[in-house]
């Protein structure tokens, strides 16, 4: 395969939890945290990839198993790292330091080593602004953060008026936004409209569609629109989820666009140039013969960049859009993650 | 078919409305400060009696949450699904347009006459 | 205004003709002070009007179905004539809203019995002259026993053809305090249909937060039916109960396709748990989950809605809907030009016969006649 193929999302980890310790300051560096491998759902079996899980550390915590997984095995040119961080903590304060760590951690453990291939994600506490702000400034200008980077869970859904600032600061430094699910180790609400489901798989397969949520907010609270340069992309997949929900809001934004005159525009319009989501191998159509279909239905070739999920057990291979026309293809494995992320355009990103 | 007279114009002083046969559903005929039009009373969207709705005003905005009062007595809500149409054109007040359809009217001798 | 195809109306909502009428009905058995606390409570009772705008601009109802006199749905003449002889709808399966969540679950119980009882003496007999009224029987899941007294009471009674449950429940629907009544449903054969209602507080609750407009709450009608979709089939509720049912209302019909794959991926990856299922996820889905049509999903071009419908298996899931009075009211007519022609009858007919067990009905010229037969 010649394409240029950009992993949009895999997730470094720590060798252990407390390295993190190093890169924050007291009083919060000898402070509890929930370590990285607390559960409040936890799988039945292992929710890693056998080649990732390496005896020394963390999985995903080891550059050589990742740099063969996915520079190697994929073929990939470069990709976007999108650290985890610990949930929604109570302590504002504890959550801006572990955001801050995570981002130095980052730099100094896995994007000093290759600055041509791995990219990087600033990791902010959206529920503190003024901090969030300070942490995407210190970071915009470093040639390898291509995007600010949230936890699907708040408190609030994410086109509400607190966070306005922040999403601002992040379109004037041309940055995306990417919403990633982090931990459930925190102050969380549940994880469906119905409260706590009682298994993980009932869990894992509903928790990413939560983004609809957020989407629905940015859209009705008028900053996609204010916004046209800022793009929101949805790490955990849901595309599969996307058209059904929005369909309901093209039947009621006529209706009730007297409500909100702020929104002039037809809530599917915003997609193309400001929404876009990562790929998932756990969502789609279960027969391959239906794939193709699908990826047009969805729009994919617009709305879709292939992400690894690197070191989870869902890990997508770049094969795993082979039988996709090779146009469609090309956009989906990495001129979709071209268009969204300018840093990457300066560098010279190539097979 | 030829223009009609469909009622009398002291019947329906501004701000009126009154229903009256032809087309699919009939016409509305409205009096909005003294000009009168006539709208099908059916709606694009869903075939709804359109002209059954609200007559109201809307909101404008220039900046988010802003929401401005305009235009009282010049909106026609369709009564299902609440679509917003100028009286006076029968368009819809978002884009891409969706519209009534509507008929010439003319007063005479006292009378609304309807080009339908 | 009648098409040629018979049309079977999954969700319409009768309202009493006051709060002294519902009440009127309320068996003594709850007791003096349940009584008088209704009594006083639920002409006032909050929850419709919590957000801006709700219901476009006429509060939730169809502008031109106000009655004269009584709420919206109470006047039995307007609604005949609005659905059978405007509408062109042949049958209407209805499904009160009499209820909103209460915090004391007493409460909640005390009124699903007496619109049991309503419903029994009006829209099911008085009003029900021409036999083409169908209804539910409201229960509250989280009074168990009752709500099984109340399905085993009204299951052999003429007219009801099924249970109707919120989805706002304190738990997700395979708990097993729930169970009992998703047996009773299944014995009798009474398919459970799951409507919104109006709510307020923690029911509103997202999981990221409280949205601010109606715009942003209105889909999550959706959000708030696929857990217990997922629980019911991940908790082996449907295996255990091949003869249950469920109809999601109001939620959409789209969603169902990417939800039974993404319940058969994970699945497959993390099925340990899960090990009463015998089958994969979307195969009781398929088999045991319904959704009603209204508000019928929008694309803009209605052709992108097909794939969808194709890959869920449209033909035996979806139950036509128009949720007569309110205001995203779907005609028949309008709707089903909208669906593919091949399973316009399905949906517009013959999934809700075999559904609610309803007699076949003759399709002569392609009209009902006019003397329906027997209600089961």
């Amino acid at each position: 395969m010649t394409e240029l193929i950009i992993d949009a999302a895999s997730h470094p980890f720590p060798v252990a939890s407390d390295d993190l310790r190093r890169y924050m300051s007291e009083p919060f560096a000898h402070l509890r945290f929930p370590t990285y491998d607390a559960y409040f759902y936890p799988p039945p079996h292992t929710e890693y990839m056998a080649t990732a899980i390496d005896a020394g550390g963390l999985p995903g915590s080891d550059p050589t198993l990742f740099d063969k997984e996915i520079f190697g095995n994929a073929g990939t040119a470069g990709a976007i790292l999108l650290p985890l961080t610990r949930g929604l903590l109570p302590d504002l304060d504890m959550a801006n330091e572990i955001c801050s760590a995570t981002n130095r951690w980052l730099a100094d453990q896995w994007l000093a080593r290759d600055p041509d291939r791995l990219f990087g994600s600033i990791r902010i506490n959206p529920a503190d602004p003024v901090r969030a702000i300070r942490e995407i400034d210190e970071w915009a200008t470093h040639p390898q953060m291509v995007q600010i980077a949230v936890p699907l869970q708040a408190h609030q859904p994410y086109g509400q008026r607190i966070y306005r600032p922040i999403w601002e600061r992040a379109a004037f430094h041309g940055l995306p936004v990417a919403v990633h699910a982090d931990a459930l180790a925190g102050n969380e609400f549940w994880p469906t409209a119905a409260g706590y489901p009682f298994t993980y798989a009932e869990f894992a397969a509903q928790n990413p569609i939560n983004y609809t949520v957020h989407l629905l907010s940015l859209i009705a609270e008028g900053v996609l629109e204010e916004q046209p340069d800022l793009t929101f992309v949805f790490a955990d997949g849901g595309l599969d989820m996307l058209f059904p929900i929005l369909w309901r809001s093209n039947a009621d934004w006529r209706p009730l666009r007297s409500v909100t005159p702020w929104v002039k525009r037809n809530p599917l319009t915003y997609l193309k140039n400001q929404v876009r989501f990562c790929s998932n191998s756990l969502e789609g159509p279960t027969e391959r013969e239906a794939i193709p279909k699908w990826i047009a239905s969805v729009d994919a070739e617009h709305l879709l960049m292939y992400a690894s999920n690197y070191p989870f057990s869902s890990f997508q291979a770049p094969s795993a859009f082979n039988q996709i026309a090779p146009a469609t293809r090309a956009r989906i494995l990495g001129g979709a993650a071209l268009e969204c992320y300018p840093k990457l355009r300066r560098k010279h990103v190539s097979p | 078919m030829a223009p009609r007279r469909v009622c009398r114009i002291d019947d329906l002083p501004p701000g009126g409305r009154k229903i009256v046969d032809g087309g699919r559903r009939g016409l509305g005929l409205f009096n909005v400060g003294g000009t009168v039009v006539a709208l099908s009373n059916y709606c694009p969207h869903a075939g709804a009696p359109v002209c059954r709705g609200g007559v109201t005003g809307t909101t404008e905005s220039e900046r988010r949450y802003e929401a401005k009062w305009v235009r009282q007595g010049e909106i026609l809500r369709c009564p299902w699904h609440g679509w917003e149409f100028e009286l006076k054109t029968g368009r819809s007040i978002t884009r891409p347009f969706r519209s009534v359809q509507t008929y010439q009217v003319t007063v005479e001798e006292g009378w609304i006459v309807v080009d339908d | 205004m009648a098409g040629l195809e018979p049309v079977i109306d999954c969700d319409v909502h009768p309202y009493p003709r006051s709060a002294q009428e519902l009440l009127s009905y309320l068996p003594n058995t709850f007791g003096a002070t349940i009584a008088q606390t209704l009594e006083t409570w639920y002409d006032k009772r909050p929850g419709a009007g919590v957000f801006t705008g709700s219901g476009a601009a006429t509060g939730g109802i169809r502008g031109d179905a106000i009655p004269v006199s009584g709420p919206p749905g109470s006047d039995p003449e307007l609604t005949d004539r609005q659905l059978f002889d405007e509408a062109g709808v042949d049958r209407a399966i209805l499904i009160p809203l009499t209820l909103n969540p209460m915090a004391n679950p007493m409460h909640e119980a005390a009124l699903c019995s007496a619109t049991n009882r309503w419903l029994a003496d009006t829209w099911l007999s008085k009003y029900n002259d021409h036999g083409r009224y169908r209804g539910s029987i409201t229960v509250s899941l989280d009074m168990p026993e009752l709500a099984v007294a109340e399905i085993e009471t009204y299951a052999m009674q003429e007219g009801f053809v099924q249970v109707s449950v919120p989805p706002i429940a304190r738990s997700q629907y395979s708990a097993p305090q729930y169970f009992p009544v998703f047996e009773a449903a299944a014995r009798h054969g009474l398919p459970v249909a799951s409507h919104t209602v109006r709510t307020l507080g923690m029911a509103l609750l997202t999981p990221v937060g409280f949205v601010s407009y109606y715009f942003e709450s209105h889909p999550a009608y959706t959000l708030g039916y696929y857990p217990h979709v997922a629980s019911l089939v991940m908790g082996g509720v449907f295996e255990r109960l091949p003869n249950l049912h469920l109809v999601c209302v109001e939620g959409g019909v789209s969603w169902i396709a990417p939800f039974m794959w993404r319940l058969d991926h994970y699945w497959r990856a993390f099925g340990e748990e899960l090990p009463l299922l015998r089958k994969p996820p979307s195969e009781y889905i398929r088999n045991q989950v319904h959704l009603t049509t209204q508000p019928l999903d929008s694309p803009p071009n209605h052709r992108d809605l097909f794939p969808y419908l194709e890959w869920m298996g449209a033909r035996q899931m979806l139950l036509f809907s128009s949720d007569y009075p309110h205001w995203d009211f779907d005609d028949p007519a309008e709707a089903l030009k909208r669906l593919p022609t091949d399973c316009r009858s399905d949906i517009a007919w013959r999934n809700a016969t075999r559904l609610y067990q309803l007699p076949e009905f003759e399709v002569a010229s392609s009209k009902l006649s006019p003397t329906p037969p027997a209600l089961r």
